[in-house]
């Protein structure tokens, strides 16, 4: 639990080539109650105009659980003048667990303008704070030739692909960009990550051994989302499918999924204006029973329930995470490692895509 | 059995163990530790979604009372000592699977009665059979319980479940007592179905010092009798006795605090790298370390040990009484409130180290820290002035203000060659947000889902035991009569500062 203090100096303008001193000089003036702490470089990249208002209080929020130096870009490839501007600011908070002092994170912001914003990797390398991991945040459409320079140093690439108007091309660039990496730099999608909770309130369901024998012989999985959120509710599925070895078939423009026992699995997908959370029901149909993941009412948990036709329903209730943006880049950066179901998942539902 | 991971959409979830779904006996439930400590610890695992789906909790004591009527006690204990805000619906839910089973401890009926009871929540809540029994009671009924347990059965696992127990502190008195509890113990349940609770192990710290030792380079080529100088574990209250005067005459500092937890870090810090983590791996390692223990026993105690007990004095710039003025305390008490103690591990890693352990109430401070002290440098150079007896020292905090912290060397800016001491500070409250799960949350979710590497293992604590007897022996037999005093709100009697001092050494400053 934290308690939000204002940043202490709210973007100052700073030349490129004075940011360390400048930095410096700030925290020689800052007060004894004030520390700096750094988990990790977080770098945000974006293409919209109006990047810097909207990533600076989203910053200040996720530094409070999650310290950082922060590196938020805002480029404009497409402008005709080139113009470099950058500011820096902290944000700092007090912490239950913290004892007395703030702790604050460093925010460098950088406007980038026509060819300048093909400086990114050179603007990125220098300010890093060194030795720490380096997760690059990008926002919205990625650029179709991948920059080697830039994702062969980078530890994690983050995107949200429920922002995405074209996700096959997309994923296309993305798995270009981890083939660029070698490995070294690890694919997070915050709409994978957005699907946590409600993945892991499902395999609650399943540990109930009478559920995990049905499972085989699943025949429907109807699936409930949020408008906008209709690749949320797809990854989903194809996690499903990909966990239970099911592959996507169609006749006409019905698609269906086949069983590993030959068996057929339909799916539906119900977009809905008004829901609690991106996606906010889950439902397994098997023969003799029934299944379900649910937000509940008041938004924290989901409510899980296993209803065999001849026998009692065994109910639970499991955090369902918040969907705020800082939350899910919270649980983003809290992670350590690779999502190796993510892919399998996708490719379970690509013609879908 | 069906293992948890047969369930696929189980992978890349988490990674650890799941809870296997159970019932859960709390023996004493009308006590302060389940209001206090396993009800919270119960509910926050609940909110993090890591209980399992077939949970029941029943509560065995004495006292008349419903389910209905406890549930709604220890709501409100849920909601005063939860480390997180109480959701309603959840603890409806929740507490909905608490169960009140009214009977003495001595009463085979009871037991029979509990049998058919898990057997019906067993049908009614899917907890499959496994049951996991938790001695909260007073340790007196713990051989009751346990012969119940036995004759009753419901020790015995049923084909394809697991029966378990925890067993909360203290285990026994001394080597005796502890042996007689084990054997009762080993007669109803199996070894590795039993867990005993030393809450100190479920600390985050505590957890991170296997971490800090085997997972970076740097400090383990140093952690050896070729750098260290010597090594400090303490733990340091302001309180008195407060309301355990009974508990705290008979037992005292060292049966209290060294025997269990302060040995427990001393482990720690002093094994070898495990084969591997598994719970049987890392107890051997932890066992060798008291094996290699120097015994203290006969004159050897009063030379290596100090026992002391607080008379009047200042905590916080208030007056507070003397331990002997104490309600319920005896006039003439020789219970020690302080202990210090050097001790040497007779091993190749170790071998000439002092480790220094004290612990004491109505010291200045409260801290548990563990403290690494190095080697000077050799006294050339800049050592030439013996100005960097100490430069450098990793100090481990175990409680409160977790974190790790190195001291070095540095250069005064300045034309003029001048080294002082500075401090590199790691504080978990600073780099982690997240709220640091409570001991009791972590220990017992290792305990269904059968993870026994935090829980001490009963050769541990009967070496541990052993270890302490002889200090104890010392001390009763004249050998080591003497009980020193120092005034409440200092750092001890000057007699410790002594024992470190015969070896050029001083306590760390907290």
């Amino acid at each position: 639990m934290t308690q939000s203090v204002q940043s202490f100096s709210p973007g100052l303008p700073v030349g490129v080539g004075e940011i360390d001193r400048k930095l410096g000089e700030l925290w020689s003036a800052s007060d004894a109650g004030k520390v700096r702490a750094s988990l990790v470089n977080l770098v945000v990249y974006s293409e919209s105009s109006d990047a810097i208002a909207a990533n600076t209080p989203l910053l200040a929020e996720i530094a409070a659980d999650h310290a950082f130096r922060a590196l938020l870009v805002q480029a404009d490839p497409q402008a005709e003048k080139t113009d470099v501007e950058a500011w820096i600011t902290a944000h700092c908070h007090r912490r239950e667990s913290g004892g007395p002092k703030e702790i604050c994170s460093e925010q460098i912001t950088f406007r980038l303008e026509g060819p300048a914003a093909g400086r990114l990797p050179n603007i990125v390398f220098s300010h890093l704070d060194s030795d720490l991991p380096l997760c690059f945040w990008w926002q919205g459409e990625l650029h179709p030739e991948p920059d080697a320079r830039l994702w062969t140093r980078v530890d994690r690439l983050i995107v949200d692909s429920q922002s995405w108007s074209r996700p096959a091309p997309q994923f296309a660039i993305l798995r270009d960009i981890e083939v660029l990496g070698a490995g070294s730099c690890a694919v997070c999608d915050l709409n994978w990550t957005r699907l946590f909770h409600l993945r892991y309130a499902i395999a609650q369901i399943f540990d109930t051994p009478a559920a995990r024998a049905k499972l085989p012989r699943l025949e429907k999985v109807a699936i409930r989302h949020l408008t906008g959120h209709r690749l949320t509710a797809l990854q989903l599925l194809g996690w499903i499918a990909s966990r239970l070895g099911w592959h996507l078939e169609h006749e006409g423009q019905r698609h269906f999924f086949r069983r590993r026992d030959g068996g057929v699995a339909e799916f539906v997908l119900r977009e809905e204006a008004e829901l609690p959370a991106a996606v906010a029901s889950t439902e397994f149909r098997f023969p003799g029973a029934e299944a379900s993941a649910k937000r509940a009412d008041d938004g924290e948990f989901y409510v899980v329930e296993y209803k065999p036709a001849n026998g009692a329903p065994v109910s639970q209730m499991l955090p369902a995470g918040r969907e705020k943006i800082s939350d899910i880049l919270l649980a983003e950066l809290a992670r350590v490692g690779r999502h190796p179901l993510f892919w399998p998942a996708i490719r379970a539902v690509e013609p879908l895509l | 059995m069906e293992k948890e991971n047969d369930n696929p959409f189980r992978d890349g979830l988490v990674n650890r163990a799941v809870a296997e779904p159970c019932a859960l006996v709390i023996f004493g439930a009308t006590g302060d530790l389940t209001r206090r400590k396993l009800i919270p610890a119960l509910y926050n695992l609940a909110a993090d979604g890591n209980l399992p789906s077939g949970l029941a909790v029943v509560c065995f004591a004495r006292r008349d009372k419903t389910s209905e009527g406890f549930r709604e006690e220890l709501g409100e204990a849920a909601r005063k000592y939860s480390r997180r805000p109480v959701n309603d619906e959840l603890w409806s839910r929740f507490a909905a699977n608490i169960f009140y089973h009214r009977s003495s401890f001595d009463d085979p009926a009871g037991y029979a009665s509990l049998g058919k009871e898990l057997e019906s929540l067993e049908a009614r809540l899917g907890t499959r059979g496994n049951r996991l029994f938790y001695l909260a009671s007073s340790p007196t009924e713990f051989d009751v319980i346990l012969e119940n347990l036995r004759s009753s059965g419901l020790s015995h696992a049923q084909p394809g479940a697991w029966a378990r127990l925890i067993v909360e502190k203290p285990f026994g008195t001394d080597l005796p007592s502890a042996h007689r509890l084990n054997e009762a113990v080993a007669a109803a349940f199996p070894e590795d179905e039993t867990f005993r609770i030393d809450h100190y192990l479920g600390k985050e710290t505590a957890q991170n010092l296997m971490v800090l030792r085997f997972a970076n380079t740097v400090f383990e080529a140093l952690w050896n009798h070729r750098y260290v100088e010597n090594v400090q574990i303490t733990a340091s209250e302001p309180l008195g006795v407060e309301t355990r005067a009974g508990y705290y005459e008979q037992s005292g500092a060292l049966r209290d605090m060294v025997q269990n937890h302060l040995l427990q870090l001393l482990c720690l810090t002093a094994m070898e790298p495990p084969t591997d983590l598994s719970a049987d791996a890392v107890r051997d390692e932890k066992v060798k370390v008291l094996r290699a223990l120097r015994p203290l026993t006969g004159k050897s105690v009063a030379e290596n040990v100090v026992r002391a007990q607080y008379t009047a004095g200042f905590i916080n710039g208030s007056d507070v009484p003397g331990y002997r003025e104490e309600p319920g305390v005896a006039p003439d008490s020789k219970t020690e409130t302080y202990v210090a103690l050097r001790l040497h591990i007779d091993n190749w890693r170790w071998a000439g180290v002092p480790f220094f352990v004290r612990v004491g109430k109505r010291l200045p401070k409260s801290g548990t820290e563990i403290a690494i002290q190095f080697r000077p440098t050799p006294p050339v150079l800049f050592n030439r002035e013996s100005q960097l007896q100490d430069a450098n020292a990793l100090v481990i905090r175990i409680q409160p203000d977790e974190g790790i912290s190195f001291r070095m060397a540095a250069k005064m800016p300045g034309a003029l060659l001048q080294i002082e001491p500075v401090k590199m500070d790691f504080h978990y409250g600073t780099s982690f947000g997240k709220a640091t799960p409570e001991a009791y949350e972590r220990l017992l979710l290792d305990a269904m889902s059968g993870d026994a590497t935090l829980f001490a293992r009963r050769d541990e604590v009967e070496h541990a035991w052993s270890f302490i007897d002889g200090i104890r022996k010392a001390w009763q037999d004249g050998e080591a009569p003497r009980l020193d005093f120092y005034p409440a709100g200092t750092w001890g009697p000057r007699e410790a500062d002594e024992l470190l001092a015969q070896d050029g050494a001083t306590w760390r400053r907290l």
